[in-house]
């Protein structure tokens, strides 16, 4: 298993934390990690370049909504883009089922905001899928 | 169609003549010469609007001038008045109400781009101040009084007293000593690029959605609102909301999806050999290289937040009843919603695609495999490929502006700017801190990034512009375009001694913000906390042998 793959094993158990502030840091680095990959998937031959930019978009947009983390350090982009948009892509359905959960304050406490924030994951979560759908 | 300041004058100029019909009649000339005052009261007060006669400070090329012709316009009225004292008839309609309207709205038409203070609210408010284009302006209002002095001639052949018709004859001499001063400004060029200009779009923000405006409309304005933000980022007075690094961002990458959705609609409606030429060719390279460029500038801020943006606030307590109740309480401005342009800009991405795709279409659906509407259906909504091409060319326009912006708003930012880099962290910060200053070179190429999706935005309009030439639609707006490029031109390829010592201090500002930075986190370090080893930093042996 490279670094990057144990990065995303490592957010995906921050994520599950009972400790708020890791929680929300997690959040954080799975977005930023999302919008990058598919920033970098975009213009792949077989990639949709329209998918993969609706994804950047849609995490950029919930990121903003979030604190930002102080501490820990940026997750790296995959070797393998296909294999990291499918393991980022579970992270992102992960993340969207624990803004819908009753749990969800401490990730982001506004109940509004926090609707909003699981419907852009979820469009997100459903871009990055399409971006690297084989047709 | 949009209307524009040249046909305002072409209209009000044809009515006058239009008015020289039924000049012979006498009855007429009470109603005329009523209307032909009106019309010279229109040019004083349009002549006074552009503190053109210097009001009390600003003198402009055109003061002198404006004043003589003032003088004669002045003059004229008032023998209009007495003359219309000595008529008689009954009151009617006639065609000079027309001019005056129209003439009134090119004044309202020039208004539109400046606000109530006379400041410059869009980028052709700056080309209004030269020469050259006020020139134009006055040549348009002596043609209107060359074509009155033509009328009034009428008139004073059809008197039926000589002192009405004296009074007349003064009042065309008048009149043509103003059209003699007008056209001594300027020689009579075919068309000027002013004659296209627009109006501005209304200040304040742009209705969601306006009922019965079609796509293209929709397209049309939000383009216009978008050179409108970069007018005012880049040039105007600072009036919040500014665009933050996050905003840029997300503008970058909706201008970038709506070129790539752009060149689809392209190709896609000449995909019939019989309609393929260079032009559609040209502008699909085009449309995709700008996309390609302005998702590139949108990449560029990976690593990078602004400060001001993700909302970190601090937690303030709650404000007491009595503060509320006396209406003290003001709120910290919480910069937490994009800016107006982020979701006008991702709106005219996704109306663009929606008009390949079908109504429902959304981006994050992709665009593989997904049905698209025959061009019939496409032409039927838009009326045809000519005001669509035109309709991308605003938004191409936009882009530009916004790319030439961006950068003195990333310079404004800099301070603000923080990044988690690992390619420009110093070994002098600790591993628990994770953001920094951004680094200069960081700053660097989000500047470059953007002066290139400027010059790429540039080939992208002439590209556009061919198009639209070849479905029989020229662009008349494309002169005045270019006029305004001009305006700011490009910065020279070498660097001058002066933008070599500005880079020099920015980077030197750069650096000294790090220091600073890496001396505070240090001095916050709990002082009995032993050292934890540095995997970055080995600590320096004395007398070894180095790696």
């Amino acid at each position: 298993m490279d670094d990057a793959a144990e990065q995303r094993n490592g957010l995906a158990s921050r994520l599950d934390s009972a400790r708020p502030a890791q929680a929300r840091a997690a959040a954080w680095d799975v977005l930023d990690l999302a919008e990058r990959l598919a920033d970098a998937v975009t213009w792949l031959p077989h990639a949709d370049p329209v998918a993969a930019m609706a994804a950047a978009q849609s995490c950029g947009d919930v990121r903003r909504s979030l604190t930002a983390p102080t501490q820990g350090s940026p997750a790296d982009i995959p070797d393998d883009l296909g294999a990291g948009v499918v393991e980022c892509a579970e992270l992102l359905g992960r993340l969207a089922s624990l803004l819908d959960a009753p749990g969800g304050e401490h990730l982001q406490p506004d109940p509004q905001a926090r609707q909003a924030a699981a419907a852009h994951v979820r469009a997100s979560h459903q871009a990055l899928t399409n971006a690297l759908r084989l047709s | 169609m949009t209307v524009e300041l040249g046909h305002l004058f072409d209209q009000a100029v044809r009515h006058i003549a239009a008015a020289r019909t039924v000049a012979a009649d006498s009855t007429y000339a009470p109603a005329l010469l009523q209307g032909a005052v009106a019309i010279l009261s229109e040019l004083d007060s349009a002549t006074r609007d552009f503190g053109w006669s210097g009001d009390d400070t600003e003198h402009t090329v055109m003061a002198a001038a404006t004043n003589d012709l003032r003088t004669h316009f002045l003059a004229a009225a008032h023998r209009m008045t007495t003359a219309h004292s000595l008529a008689t008839g009954p009151p009617r309609l006639t065609p000079l109400d027309d001019t005056r309207t129209l003439v009134a709205a090119a004044r309202d038409l020039l208004n539109t781009h400046r606000g109530p203070d006379g400041e410059p609210l869009t980028h052709y408010a700056l080309l209004l101040a030269q020469a050259g284009h006020q020139h134009y302006l006055a040549l348009r209002m002596t043609d209107v009084t060359w074509h009155l002095g033509r009328l009034t001639a009428d008139l004073a052949d059809a008197a039926v007293s000589s002192v009405l018709r004296d009074e007349l004859t003064a009042a065309r001499a008048h009149l043509d000593q103003a059209t003699v001063l007008g056209r001594h400004t300027h020689a009579p060029a075919a068309r000027h690029a002013i004659a296209s200009l627009p109006p501005a779009p209304p200040p304040g923000p742009l209705p969601s959605s306006e009922p019965g405006a079609t796509t293209l409309k929709q397209l049309s304005t939000g383009s216009e609102y978008l050179l409108r933000t970069a007018f005012e980022s880049a040039h105007g007075r600072p009036v919040p909301p500014h665009l933050s690094g996050t905003d840029l961002t997300r503008l970058a990458r909706s201008l970038s999806l709506m070129r790539l959705l752009s060149a689809q609609l392209v190709r896609h409606t000449h995909a019939d050999p019989t309609s393929r030429n260079a032009a559609s060719a040209e502008a699909v390279t085009a449309l995709l290289e700008a996309a390609r460029h302005w998702h590139s500038a949108a990449a560029s801020w990976h690593h990078i937040v602004d400060l001001n943006d993700p909302t970190d606030h601090p937690q303030l307590p709650p404000y007491d009843l009595a503060t509320v109740r006396r209406h003290q309480a003001v709120p910290m401005p919480r910069p937490d919603s994009p800016h107006p342009a982020c979701a006008l800009a991702q709106t005219l991405a996704v109306r663009t695609g929606r008009l390949l795709y079908g109504p429902a279409w959304q981006p994050t659906h992709g665009t593989r495999g997904h049905p698209t509407r025959p061009p019939a259906v496409i032409w039927e909504e838009t009326g045809g490929p000519g005001p669509l091409w035109e309709a991308l060319y605003q938004a191409a326009t936009a882009g530009r502006h916004l790319a030439a912006a961006i950068p003195v708003l990333i310079e404004r930012r800099t301070g603000h700017l923080v990044t988690d880099s690992i390619d420009h962290r110093s070994q002098a910060i600790p591993p628990h801190v994770r953001f920094y200053p951004a680094h200069h070179r960081q700053i660097a190429h989000l500047v470059n990034e953007h002066s290139t999706c400027r010059q790429n935005d540039d080939a992208l309009r002439s590209a556009l512009a061919r198009l639209a030439d070849t479905a029989d639609h020229p662009i008349s707006r494309v002169d005045l375009d270019n006029a305004v490029v001009r305006l700011f031109p490009a910065p020279a390829a070498s660097l001058s001694p002066r933008q070599v010592a500005q880079l020099q201090r920015i980077s030197e500002a750069s650096e000294q913000r790090r220091t600073h930075f890496t001396e505070a986190v240090q001095r916050l370090r709990p002082a009995a906390r032993p050292n934890p080893v540095q995997p970055h930093s080995p600590e320096p042996r004395v007398g070894g042998p180095t790696p």
